[in-house]
């Protein structure tokens, strides 16, 4: 469950305060190193985490047989503009994700994210 | 540009740009690209585009004053409308209008966390804040409360609430709604219960107020844009745990849920359940696999459902009950052994049951170290839904059937007789095989739930015979006398018609109030089966 609980232990990525109106500008992270990684913590690793019975983890890993990593974030063939096209557009049980959810410039990030270079 | 229906292109282009005037340009959604973001992702009318319902477009604001503004804006235009809280309501139509061409009034900017009462244990919150984000502030704050998160968890509180949603620590959630604040058709705004008292400190305490209640009406409808709303919340509990009573005898179920109802109204239980284990084997859902056991199949594909003693007769071949009960405990420890001991004594007066304590779990909890079905009634969100519902193959999503029936064995049992009947002369094995036999939901005090989800599939032909087996199943049930509570938009007319008590009173009444309240009929037209005068049909 270790997705889960990144997820739910993410730094509070809403305003806290009362009377503060949050749009989905970029918050800052506690934990992430990485742009977009706090973004993809709060909004994919709910279903794409690293355990295999997430939706997200399953589909993939039932689409790719294995032949590509089933978690996304150890994948290192991901296109930027795929990235963003699916999660817009969603792909079969994953719906879409709005603006006012994930803004034009937190997606970009999450690209990123994902796109990095990875040792 | 496709303007709403009946608004001329010269007059959404002036609207379109007033709101822009005030929320800001980029928070107008008008391209196609953009608009598409509001189409229901689970639409039943997969690859059925000229059934599908669409935005014309979407406004976020942020604040009461623009939501305000937009309506006024609305009215002037005669813009339909149709608001959101988080926009994730799958599987009853997702963030699409029930009238097609409605400009979507996206509330998800809105998404403060106004006040949170440790004493009184209520939380006030806006539509825009999900059960997510109000789990994280609970905890990151240290409120000794829990939220009632439904499946899945980056739901609204507000927009579930309203929606009559089910929550896994409160069952109800729209029982524990505890005033609100609502934009009115005209711009105007009121607040209900001691909230219109201008200067209360009672608002989140006492829900009544004075007069007629009227917090209801902003249920399901189009009377009101909630922009705020309180809730009730459960105090953390000592610690919570869990028992199952289980027998081969498939007639135990009748006093085993009898028993478990009296526990329940005694407050000693805070959630059951009911199943017959041996017919729901073969079920691909629930987090659990197939067991593909022939003989049940062969028993259940009988239009009696087969014979209670042939299900004994199987449940103890296989080792696997015919009935089965279990209960959510919480507590001071001391009161849940008491409660588990109550419990235990209670069903050993049905000879042959097997009673068993669950595992306790003491708070706080660390979510890494709890089965993930259980999540949802220690108070955490979560998308376990998702992975219960994957495993289940490659859909386009899937649209709910939302059955209420009496917390009775002798309902368990013909509801799903009935309903078994009726897709086996569908002929749709996939969609029969996917129902299985469903165990009854006992998140409710004095209901059973049973949920029936319709996958949607790639092929438009099968799509379309779902839809009239749904339908079918709809007036079925509602013939026998059970209710529909929640509805996806394609069949809200549908289920609204089965309220037809004195020549369907309840709608004239609500289409009356409609007709007062919202004169132009610019609020979620059709929500319900609720139309505005100008589109009623004669």
């Amino acid at each position: 469950m270790r997705s889960t609980r990144h997820a739910l232990a993410a730094a509070a990525l809403i305003c806290i305060p009362a009377g503060c109106s949050q749009d989905p500008a970029p918050p800052t992270p506690k934990t992430a190193a990485v742009p977009g990684q706090a973004t993809y913590e709060r909004w994919c690793s709910g279903c794409h985490g690293a355990d295999p019975t997430l939706a997200g983890t399953h589909a993939l890993q039932q689409r790719y047989q294995g032949s590509v990593p089933a978690v996304l974030e150890d994948r290192t063939d991901l296109a930027p503009d795929t990235i963003k096209l699916i999660v817009r557009n969603g792909m079969n049980l994953m719906p879409r994700t709005r603006k006012t959810e994930i803004s034009d410039a937190e997606l970009d990030a999450v690209a990123a994210y994902l796109t990095r270079s990875k040792p | 540009m496709t303007s709403p229906p009946g608004v001329s292109d010269a007059d959404f282009a002036i609207a379109l740009q007033e709101f822009a005037n005030v929320i800001g340009k980029s928070w107008v959604f008008s391209s196609d690209e953009d608009k598409a973001l509001y189409d229901d992702s689970y639409t039943p009318f997969f690859n059925e585009p000229a059934q599908q319902l669409h935005a014309s477009a979407a406004v976020a604001p942020s604040s009461v004053d623009q939501v305000q503004a937009i309506v006024r804006i609305a009215n002037t235009y005669k813009v339909p409308l149709y608001a959101t809280s988080t926009g994730r309501n799958l599987g009853y139509g997702g963030s699409a209008p029930v009238y097609s061409g409605s400009v979507i009034v996206d509330l998800k900017r809105m998404n403060r966390i106004i006040e949170v009462s440790d004493s009184a244990a209520y939380a006030l919150v806006e539509p825009g804040v999900s059960f997510f984000d109000l789990h994280q502030y609970l905890e990151q704050n240290s409120h000794p409360l829990l939220c009632s998160p439904p499946e899945p968890g980056w739901g609204s509180p507000i927009g579930n609430a309203l929606d009559h949603g089910v929550g896994g620590v409160a069952g109800d959630n729209y029982s524990m709604l505890a005033g609100i604040e609502a934009v009115l058709p005209d711009g105007d705004i009121v607040r209900t219960g001691m909230g219109a008292a201008t200067t209360s400190r009672l608002w989140q305490n006492y829900r009544h107020g004075f007069g007629p209640s009227i917090d209801g009406l902003f249920c399901q409808s189009g009377l009101g844009i909630v922009t705020k709303a309180g809730f009730w919340l459960t105090r953390r509990p000592e610690m919570q745990s869990s028992f199952v009573v289980t027998s081969f005898n498939n007639d135990d179920l009748y006093p085993m849920v009898r028993a478990m109802q009296g526990l329940r109204d005694q407050g000693i239980v805070f959630t059951s359940g009911a199943d017959s284990p041996i017919r729901s084997a073969n079920n691909d859902t629930n987090g659990a696999r197939s067991k593909r056991i022939r003989e049940a199949k062969a028993l259940l594909d009988q239009r009696d459902g087969g014979a209670a003693s042939a299900w004994s007769r199987l449940a103890r071949e296989k080792n696997i009950p015919a009935a089965m009960v279990k209960a959510g405990v919480r507590g001071p420890a001391r009161m849940v052994a008491a409660a588990i001991e109550e419990a235990r004594e209670t069903f050993g007066k049905i000879p042959g049951i097997t009673f068993t304590e669950g595992e306790p779990i003491h708070f706080p909890v660390d979510p890494a170290k709890v089965p993930q079905s259980q999540l949802g009634s220690l108070g955490i969100p979560n998308l376990w839904a998702f992975s219960r519902t994957a495993v289940q193959g490659t859909s386009q999503g899937h649209y709910y059937l939302s059955l209420l029936i009496r917390p009775a064995a002798e309902d368990i049992f013909e509801a799903n007789t009935m309903i078994r009947r009726i897709l086996l002369d569908a002929k749709d094995e996939a969609l029969s095989d996917g129902f299985g036999w469903r165990p009854a939901d006992g998140s409710l005090s004095k209901a059973y739930i049973l949920i029936m989800d319709f996958l949607i599939t790639g092929d438009v032909a099968l799509n379309q015979r779902r839809r009239e087996t749904f339908k079918r199943l709809l007036e079925a049930m509602g013939t026998r006398g059970w209710g529909t509570y929640r509805a996806p938009a394609a069949f809200q007319d549908l289920v609204m018609d089965q309220y037809s008590f004195n020549n369907h009173a309840l709608r004239r009444f609500h289409e009356t109030m409609k007709d007062a309240i919202d004169p132009n009929g610019i609020f979620a037209a059709g929500r319900s089966g609720i139309w505005p005068k100008h589109l009623r049909k004669a």
